[in-house]
């Protein structure tokens, strides 16, 4: 029986919303994700990994907090999360979100792939954000870009680096 | 109703506009003295020359004789007296400020403070005057023109604000919206000479536009009226080509609409027929029987004729004996039909609207649940002559006894929402002369509690469908005479929005319990739409089942939701496919993303969600149930999983399709916009 007080994270808990690794990974940073589902493989290679999902997120962030969030945007306009951004107006999993990179800042990672999304939705999402439009250019105060394909082509060094820098929790 | 009136205080008022108003407060029922001037303010009488200590005393003897003689209302000649009674704040409301052409001047050529003329406006319960004088108090105020009311007939048209739609005119308040002398009427006779030279005065009686409908060359602009048309009825006098009937109603709103009229008055059956089933016209139309279309109208099936005549605004019949005829051939118009009579049938509109802001409707609305309620009631709280309170109950079966008492002795209307445990309280508790009405939305009939509900205490019973009202009248001693259907509305204008691109991939379905809401149906449309493309997804708005305590606690029912969750779970092609939303306000913006709105429950009384689903331009998917046929259209009913798969998936695959059926969904849901559905709660609450 559930306890009572975690409604949400008893949604969580019937639709198998839980950390997993890849078989054999020893990892034991958590990393909570929205994102498609080769990037939350390539990040289950070296981390335990909750793929976030509408309604739970708050509680999620509240009872079982990860070390890091991943965001991909793309994910934001399609299937279960169609609508939690509508210009500047964001869904409450959105706002928790963001509430949680205001405590943990650096932690929050945003993968910039859809360009619809306001700027200010971006940055109040994660501190640390990649654009992976425009490849062949440089973006005034961002990594060059052909490092910005190789974390989006293996995202678990983007948070290996930021592991490194000690941005992170 | 009593009502003391400062009007026609010889040596204090001398309101000669006014002297109508006197008279017609003598003519109608309200019980109506006339001020005497205390024998103290003899004094007074003697320095009257001094305006305000005249003004003040004639306030002063207002007040005192209201309170001391108990009456109900106070009819205050003058700005000045008024502002003098507007100082007292026990009389906020409680009085009617009258102003005529002295009070005209007074405002063209004397300095008032905005203060002055705001404290006037805002503390009076209405101000009946002269246009001009009403639209510089409202003007220099900047507020009461929810209150005014033209009394004199001269030149209202002038004073009215630009042209404006139909639409617009629509929005003005109710007390507006009665007929009277001043208002502007737009008056179609066909078949008959036109009645005014006997009732209306003779600027009034000249038709100011010759039409023929039947022309091809005539376009609706000519129907516009000129600018400087001074008339307070524009008459049109047509003889009108049969097929022609839709064109010329239409043209008639657009008259109607250009010269902001506040009603249309028709004598011809067909085209009272469509004036009163269209949408904006039937709030204005009133129809007109006299002799020589009365065989007209009785020619017409007992249904047609009934119907349209029930539909109507109002009837005038031309004399009694039409009227007597009338009511005998629909016995339900008894007391609706007016006989058209010298001075106009629109008698004694500043007496109606006075008895109604003194006589308002006190709802209560007792309930556990409003979400069905709480949008009709938002769209009723500013109406003039109701006042709206809750008693929310925190469960079916729990609530605040001494709150509830409160509330009753307050109301004088009861609206139960839902026929629970709140039916069986009020309607044992009813006070008398109190009106009980209760809303039975489906499961409640279900209900053990009902037993306990004094049957004969409900004076109306309102159902959501007409299964649903036959199912509870043969199970239970309701008496059919006090039973009407009115169905769930739904804001029209709210929900419908822009849908997101790719909408026509998601499903939504709103509400997972009880178990009846056959949840796992979705699943399976789902699970073989996703085995043809992954970009299908389902949304769920709902309680959560484990919110809901005696739900949870029945092992069966929770092995359901038990194994439902784990069917997502476990199966590859749910589990990225299912997104869960609790209940919350936001459901037009919600909307916005479900291309198909499911309804697979196996009873519904109604279902409101696929009909908010249908107006914000999502597709109803409904499986096949008894009443189904009822409020949805036929062709989103389905028997099967498979035919709902299929019939989406070719949708989709055709080029245009999901779009054509939004298109045709759309235009189905009209019946229950709220512009249609809050009128008929309106009337059986004030009614």
């Amino acid at each position: 029986m559930l306890s009572k007080g975690s409604k949400k994270t008893c949604l969580s808990h019937f639709l198998g919303n839980v950390y997993s690794g890849a078989s054999g990974s020893t990892a034991d940073r958590r990393v909570a994700a929205i994102a498609e589902p080769d990037l939350v493989s390539k990040l289950r290679t070296e981390y335990l990994v909750m793929e976030l999902l509408p309604s739970c997120v708050e509680d999620v962030l509240a009872e079982d907090s990860p070390d890091f969030i991943v965001v991909q945007l793309s994910m934001l306009n399609k299937g279960i999360w169609l609508g939690s951004i509508d210009q500047k107006q964001v869904s409450s999993d959105i706002l928790a979100i963001q509430n949680w990179n205001a405590d943990v800042p650096g932690a929050a990672i945003v993968l910039v792939d859809d360009h619809n999304v306001s700027e200010q939705v971006i940055t109040s999402l994660g501190t640390e954000f990649f654009p992976n439009s425009y490849f062949f250019e440089r973006v005034e105060g961002f990594p060059p870009r052909s490092l910005i394909y190789k974390i989006v082509q293996d995202y678990g060094l983007v948070i290996r680096l930021f592991k490194h820098q000690g941005s992170g929790k | 109703m009593r009502v003391l009136s400062g009007i026609g205080v010889d040596s204090i008022a001398s309101s000669s506009n006014l002297d109508g108003l006197a008279e017609e407060l003598k003519a109608s029922d309200l019980e109506y003295s006339k001020l005497q001037m205390p024998r103290q303010s003899e004094s007074l009488e003697s320095r009257v020359h001094d305006r305000k200590v005249r003004d003040s005393a004639l306030a002063w003897a207002l007040k005192t004789s209201f309170v001391d003689e108990k009456f109900d209302i106070i009819l205050v000649p003058g700005l000045r007296p008024a502002h003098a009674v507007a100082g007292d704040t026990k009389m906020t409301g409680k009085y009617v400020v009258a102003l005529d052409e002295t009070d005209e001047n007074s405002l063209l050529n004397e300095k008032f403070s905005v203060k002055f003329l705001r404290r006037v406006v805002e503390n009076s319960a209405l101000i009946i005057g002269t246009p001009q004088a009403l639209q510089i108090l409202v003007q220099f105020s900047g507020t009461g023109h929810d209150k005014a009311v033209t009394y004199s007939v001269d030149d209202a048209y002038s004073m009215k604000p630009p042209l404006r739609r139909l639409s617009n005119s629509m929005a003005i308040v109710p007390r507006m919206r009665v007929l009277s002398a001043a208002t502007k009427t737009v008056l179609f006779t066909e078949s008959a000479p036109l009645p005014f030279p006997q009732v209306w005065p003779s600027q009034l009686t000249t038709p100011s536009i010759m039409v023929n409908v039947g022309s091809r060359s005539n376009t609706s602009s000519e129907l516009k009226v000129l600018d400087d048309l001074r008339s307070n009825v524009v008459s049109v006098d047509s003889q009108i080509i049969p097929k022609y009937y839709r064109k010329f109603a239409y043209q008639l709103k657009l008259l109607c609409g250009d010269i902001n009229a506040n009603s249309l008055l028709v004598d011809s059956p067909v085209l009272a027929k469509y004036c009163v089933n269209h949408h904006q016209l039937r709030k204005l139309t009133s129809i007109f029987v006299h002799e020589d279309n009365l065989d007209l109208f009785l020619s017409s099936s007992p249904r047609s004729f009934s119907s349209t005549l029930l539909k109507a605004r109002g009837i005038t019949a031309a004399n009694e004996g039409i009227r007597m005829e009338l009511e005998r051939q629909c016995p339900e118009l008894i007391g609706r039909v007016s006989i058209w009579q010298e001075g106009s049938p629109f008698v004694n509109y500043g007496m109606k609207e006075i008895q109604k802001i003194h006589d308002p409707k006190r709802l209560l609305v007792a309930s556990h649940d409003f979400k069905f309620v709480n949008a009709i009631l938002r769209s009723m709280e500013f109406e003039d002559n109701l006042e709206i309170r809750k008693d929310q109950w925190p469960a079916q079966h729990l609530h605040d006894e001494v709150q509830s008492q409160i509330g009753s002795e307050w109301a004088n209307v009861v609206w139960c929402e839902f026929a629970s445990r709140n039916a069986v309280w009020f309607s044992n508790n009813k006070l008398p002369g109190q009106k009980l009405i209760v809303r039975m939305h489906g499961y409640e009939i279900e209900g053990p509690w009902l037993e306990g509900v004094a049957y004969g205490q409900v004076d109306q019973w309102v159902f959501v469908s007409a299964l649903l009202r036959d199912e509870a009248c043969a199970r239970l001693p309701i008496d059919p005479a006090r039973c009407v259907v009115i169905p769930n509305g739904v804001n029209v204008d709210i929900l419908r929005r822009a849908k997101y691109a790719d909408a026509k991939f998601h499903l939504g379905l709103v509400g997972v319990v009880p178990t009846i809401k056959r949840a796992d149906r979705a699943l399976d449309v789902l699970r073989d739409l996703r085995s043809v493309d992954d970009r299908y997804t389902l949304h769920i708005k709902s309680r959560f089942p484990y919110d809901v305590h005696w739900l949870w606690q029945d092992p069966q029912i929770r092995d359901v939701y038990e194994a439902f969750f784990e069917r997502i779970r476990k199966d590859p092609l749910l589990k990225h496919g299912v997104a869960f939303s609790s209940f919350s306000s936001g459901m037009p913006h919600w909307y916005r993303r479900v291309g198909w709105l499911l309804s697979p429950s196996t009873r519904e009384s109604f279902h409101l969600a696929p009909v908010e689903g249908m107006a914000s331009g999502a597709v109803p998917v409904v499986w096949n149930r008894p009443g189904a046929a009822e409020v949805f259209p036929e062709d989103s009913i389905f028997d099967s999983t498979t035919d709902i798969v299929n019939m989406i998936l070719r949708t989709n695959d055709s080029s245009g399709g999901f779009e054509e059926k939004k298109a045709k969904s759309f235009l189905k849901v009209e019946r229950y916009d709220f512009t249609r559905v809050i009128p008929k709660i309106h009337s059986l609450i004030v009614g």
